[in-house]
């Protein structure tokens, strides 16, 4: 065990793992999260605490993370190089080990210009690359990134990153996988998949760079909530492929919502068969309550 | 370093051009008068200031402005686009227009400042020329002339259908008018002797011209019905009663004298006339458009034939003739060849002989000057002198039969050479270099004008009087006229101080005319330029200005037309003739294209409330490639800037010009 | 800014900023008309001037406009904001303001389009990332590849944006050399860029 969380515990045990995501607030309100925890928490293994996502400010992802732990349920902290210098997500790491956070998911960031404080700086000091690297040392070395001794306790995480099967080059897509694996992730979670073709192609090429023998590879998979959003990922957000027959479903639906949940089901019971998943990561964003019926519709909790 | 140094390229300095090179026809032109600027003068319809720049160098612009001709067509680049400018006829347009535009021309009063005086003799062009030109440089002439009437062959020898004896009178009285004296009717070496003109006055000047026909050598020249060409002009041309003519006469030469004469025995006779000249159609030595109009008027040619005798006893039966075989030998001299057998007779009841002139030197006493076996003065072509001290000589008398312009330039470089020979500060101006030919690749991008005809009289009804044949162009023709000028070695050049080899003009010249090599030297080929202006809109260190309408030309444009107390300014296109806004002060400018934002905001800096920019399409291009799509880029700018200084973006504003004059035309 | 000044000068400077066209001669003439224009709506007394130096960034070009400079009392530089700082360096009683943003080391990839190709980073990786600068050229500064942003070779900025990665791919797709993008670059000392304070350089051996 590297960090002996419940998530590496679950991975290691070779048991279809489940993981979901809890977005904090835009405000200081921990009832928040403890709404949204309760409503997870008997369906997953660790849910993710995003990091101001899409560049939006929210409440902290380490005390989002230390909120969930309170109510038992296992978060995946996510760390972004957009606003932390090197010192920032250090001291951050150290902290949020202390408040006992044990996954932590290494991402660059959407870029700043896509949220709400467009006129930002970019911090960017690191890269995910590097950011997973410096994590890696700080719990294996355990050293800080200028090399300096960590003479205490070293936080203990199981370290995560993400994988995009859908964004350009593609060819560059596993290999860019293969370099996290190098710098020392211990899972990845994927953007969403939609197309399932493409995942098993992307798949297909880890296995042949032995990315999932020294990873856990979990998918990620989405509820649609209605055609509109269909067409929307598909045509304007970054690195998403919808395809045209999903979009059609979508369209038909009687019940949009319930189509979407019918929908990531039948992702989940395509990606679980590919050779190499691990898991499934469900990105139910400000949706939480369709979990716990994907994952009963997926069978994916005896 | 020293502050020169280092101030070396920091500040404005002169742009340096090709000033030398000039356009093709101002060097062709003998007097090398500047044809380009007067054109764009008429194209902008200011007609006074266009004659004036004729006067410069030219001091009888409305007789060269119809009889020249025009050596400067040949060489015009236009001519290698389509056809070349009609320069002469233009040059007509900008007396006759300020003329009408009631602008007067008042003649300077120079100082005879030299206190010296010269005697000319001969008042035909060149000395005329000569005389206007001494009197500019100080020294006092006095033309003596023989005839009763100023003008010399202009007036004995060009019939009044060419060139109206009230418009030559106009040239000699602007002349007079300078101060020059002309004594008509004194003929010297009988009314006075040479060398009494010779030691009253500090220089005498020959200038006599060629006053007399060669005779033929033939049996039947002495018939009654055999006339010189010469004399018998000069009956014409002095009303005197007309010459006893038949009905079927002949005219032998194929040059401009005879085809005078064929014109006139055909307006006098209303007859048949006929010339006879030993030169194939094509080689005929008077000019193609002459021959077009005597054909025209009914005149018929025989080339290749040669004047074997006279028929008739006692009357003129007509001409026999021989077949010529060749006209030139391989040196191209004349020596005509005959084939003697091959005779036949052409009938006629009249016959005139324009074979040739010759001067009259009888007048010269034999203390000189002197002149050679063949009877010919002998003369210093580059100083104009004589084998006699003081004793100078100009035009056909010297140079030989040729164009009234090539005398009057004799005459003006006699004058020069007298004025030093008198003391004057002066010297002979060097040849202007021309600029080579319009590039392949350039000429297909030029946008294509057909040349403006010459209105005439129908050949029907001019061919039985002697009034003017040509009826000058019009106004909105003559511009339109002159706007297809290519304004050659007038466009863009450039300071090599100030250029900093940044290659804006190298990216945006439609034209390739900016180039730059691998050195990173630049420059720009006066031969691809088409003077649109782009480049100098562009240029961000001034490095670049246009030799027609700089930017201070313009600028002063600007400050001009808004002194009249208008608060409205155009900026119209000469191409287009596009005027947007009748009431509004007008700076014209060879497409608006060529209008920088510094321009835009210094009309109205210098006080404009509206500023109009005309446009003559929705086009990117307008005269020029590019050419719209820049005007709306500056104009867009200035607006952007104007608005940023607290004024109304709409005091600026792009109007199309709804009626395109020079479209209407094509 | 130059409300209460009577005498202003305009100073433009004849390189680099005049050969992307935003402050050479033409643009400082262009900025004092504007401003001639504006304050005399505004009715302010005095004039506005212009000079132009090839080079706002060297002393000596500076001080050949020392009359000029002495005559106003606020200079507006259009060169680099190098130049409005040499003039303060030079005349520290004047005052001085920038008229020009500098935005960035360009290339000019098409005319009147500049690129930024350089950030001035002070420790070049071009050399690992097939001679195109992802420092300068990528929204993240990335060294270790595309993010998931990169989509048809655009960024996830904007659609007019190149990924500069899907570039730096592409060509050493096209040299055989993708390995080279399997090498991780460890983080980037940014002390070397201004990150590590003003930079200084000098050219050992010639210090005054």
């Amino acid at each position: 065990m590297k960090a002996g969380s419940n998530l590496e515990q679950v991975l290691e045990s070779g048991v279809f793992t489940v993981t979901a995501e809890l977005g904090p607030p835009k405000a200081a309100d921990p009832k928040v999260i403890i709404d949204k925890a309760g409503i997870l928490k008997d369906h997953v293994d660790a849910v993710n605490i995003t990091d101001n996502q899409t560049a939006i400010a929210r409440m902290s992802s380490a005390a989002a993370a230390r909120l969930c732990i309170e109510q038992g349920l296992e978060p995946v902290m996510q760390m972004t190089c957009r606003d932390r210098n090197r010192l920032a997500i250090q001291s951050d790491i150290l902290g949020a080990a202390a408040l006992g956070v044990r996954n932590l998911l290494c991402l660059t960031g959407d870029h700043q210009s896509l949220g709400n404080h467009p006129q930002t700086l970019g911090v960017f000091d690191l890269d995910s690359i590097t950011l997973i690297r410096m994590v890696r040392d700080m719990r294996d070395g355990p050293v800080f990134q200028n090399g300096e001794e960590i003479t205490g306790l070293a936080p203990q995480l199981f370290i995560g990153a993400a994988a995009n099967p859908y964004a350009d080059p593609f060819p560059y897509r596993a290999l860019r996988l293969a370099k996290k694996v190098e710098a020392g992730i211990d899972f990845v979670q994927t953007q969403i998949v939609f197309n399932v073709g493409k995942f098993e192609e992307f798949m297909r090429q880890c296995r042949e760079l032995g990315v999932s023998e020294h990873c856990r590879i979990l998918a990620g998979v989405a509820p649609l909530k209605s055609a509109g959003m269909a067409k929307y990922m598909k045509n304007r957000v970054a690195g998403m492929d919808v395809p045209d027959e999903i979009v059609e479903r979508m369209s038909g639906a009687g019940d949009a919502q319930d189509e979407g949940i019918q929908v990531c089901v039948d992702v989940i019971k395509k990606v679980r068969e590919i050779e190499g998943v691990a898991g499934v990561h469900i990105m139910a964003v400000e949706w939480e309550a369709a979990v716990p019926e994907i994952v009963k519709r997926a069978g994916l909790r005896e | 370093m020293t502050e020169n140094q280092t101030n070396i390229r920091s500040f404005s300095r002169p742009i340096s051009g090709d000033e030398l090179r000039r356009p093709p026809c101002e060097a062709a032109c003998p007097i090398h008068t500047d044809a380009q600027r007067y054109i764009q003068l008429v194209a902008e319809n200011r007609p006074a200031e266009a004659l004036a720049v004729v006067r410069q160098t030219n001091p009888l612009p409305q007789v060269i402005g119809r009889i020249c001709p025009h050596p400067c067509e040949d060489a015009c680049r236009r001519g290698q686009v389509d056809e070349p400018i009609a320069i002469c006829n233009l040059k007509r347009v900008a007396s006759d227009g300020a003329k009408t535009g009631g602008l007067g021309y008042d003649p300077p009063r120079p100082d005879f400042t030299i206190g010296k005086k010269v005697a000319i003799i001969g008042s035909g062009p060149s000395g005329l020329g000569a005389a206007h030109d001494l009197a500019l440089l100080g020294v006092r002439p006095v033309i003596f002339e023989s005839q009763s009437e100023a003008g010399g062959f202009l007036r004995t020898g060009i019939l009044n259908y060419r060139l109206p004896k009230h418009i030559l009178d106009e040239d000699i009285d602007y002349i007079r008018g300078m101060g020059v004296e002309i004594r008509t009717g004194v003929k010297v070496g009988e009314d006075i002797a040479f060398d009494e003109l010779a030691d009253e006055y500090d220089a005498v000047l020959i200038a006599v011209g060629l006053s007399e026909s060669r005779s033929l050598p033939a049996p039947g020249a002495d018939l009654p019905q055999v006339l010189l060409a010469v004399p018998f002009l000069e009956a014409v041309n002095a009303g005197r009663e007309a010459p006893e003519l038949g009905k079927e006469i002949i005219v032998i030469g194929g040059g401009n004298v005879a085809i005078d004469a064929a014109r006139s025995a055909r307006r006098l006779s209303g007859g048949k006339v006929t010339m006879v000249c030993l030169e194939t159609d094509y080689e005929m030595p008077a000019h193609s458009w002459e021959i077009e109009d005597a054909t025209a008027e009914g005149v018929s040619i025989i080339c290749s034939q040669g004047p074997n005798a006279i028929m008739g006893d006692g009357k003129v039966e007509g001409l026999e003739v021989k077949k010529c075989e060749s006209v030139f030998d391989e040196q191209g001299r004349f020596a005509p060849r005959f084939c003697e057998t091959e005779l036949s007779v052409v009938p006629g009841d009249t016959v005139i002989i324009a074979i040739g002139q010759m001067s009259n030197l009888s007048f010269l006493p034999g203390s000189g000057p002197e002149v050679n076996e063949r009877g010919i003065l002998i003369f210093d072509r580059e100083q104009c002198t004589t084998t006699r001290r003081g004793v100078f000589a100009s035009g056909e008398v010297v140079t030989g039969p040729g164009a009234a312009v090539n005398a009057l330039a004799s005459g003006k470089r006699a004058a020069i050479a007298v004025a030093r020979y008198l003391g004057a500060d002066v010297d002979f101006p060097p040849e202007p270099d021309p600029i080579g030919e319009v590039p392949p690749g350039v000429a297909e991008k030029v946008k294509p004008a057909p040349r403006r005809k010459m209105p005439a009289r129908p050949a029907g009804e001019r061919s039985g009087d002697f009034d003017e044949v040509e009826l000058g162009l019009p106004e909105v023709e003559a511009r339109c006229e002159a706007s297809r000028c290519l304004l050659c070695s007038a466009g863009a050049r450039y300071s090599e101080l100030k250029c900093i080899a940044c290659l804006t003009c190298v990216r945006v010249c439609p034209y390739g005319a900016t180039w730059h090599d691998r050195e990173g030297l630049a420059g720009i080929s006066p031969e691809r330029c088409q003077v649109c202006g782009i480049c100098f809109t562009q240029c961000p260190t001034k490095a670049i200005d246009i030799g027609v309408k700089s930017e201070e030309q313009i600028e002063a444009e600007i400050e001009a037309a808004l002194t009249g107390g208008g608060k409205d300014l155009e900026f119209g296109c000469w191409y287009s003739q596009a005027r947007v806004t009748p009431d509004a002060a007008a700076v014209i400018l060879p497409c608006t294209g060529r209008l920088s934002v510094r321009l835009l905001l210094h009309a109205v800096e210098r006080g404009a409330e509206r500023v109009y920019v005309a446009v003559c399409s929705e086009s990117e291009d307008g005269h020029f490639i590019h050419g719209h799509r820049q005007t709306r880029a500056a104009v867009a700018e200035a607006k952007k800037a104007i608005a940023e200084a607290g004024l109304d973006p709409g005091a600026i504003e792009i109007r199309i010009e709804p009626e395109l004059k020079c479209k209407k035309n094509v | 800014m130059t409300d209460d000044c009577e005498n202003v000068l305009v100073a433009g400077c004849n390189t680099c900023v005049a050969v992307c066209l935003t402050g050479g001669e033409k643009e400082a003439e262009q900025l004092a008309q504007q401003l001639r224009i504006a304050r005399r709506r505004e009715g302010i007394r005095g004039k506005v001037d212009t000079v132009t130096v090839l080079r706002q960034c060297e002393n000596e070009y500076l001080d050949a406009i020392a009359v000029q400079v002495e005559e106003a009392d606020i200079v507006l530089s259009t060169a680099c904001s190098i130049g409005p700082q040499g003039l303060v360096f030079r005349y520290p009683r004047k005052r001085v303001a920038p008229a020009m943003n500098t935005n960035m080391l360009g290339y000019v990839r098409e005319h009147h389009v500049w690129t930024e190709y350089c950030a001035a980073c002070g420790s070049c990786v071009i050399a690992a990332t097939g001679g195109i600068c992802p420092v300068a050229r990528c929204a993240k500064t990335l060294l270790n590849g595309p993010c998931g942003g990169s989509r048809n070779g655009r960024c996830e900025i904007s659609p007019e944006v190149p990924c500069v990665w899907q570039e730096i791919y592409d060509r050493l797709a096209a040299l055989g050399d993708l390995d080279s993008l399997k090498r991780i670059i460890g983080p980037k000392k940014w002390n070397l860029s201004n990150s590590g304070g003003p930079r200084t350089m000098k050219k050992e051996g010639f210090e005054p």
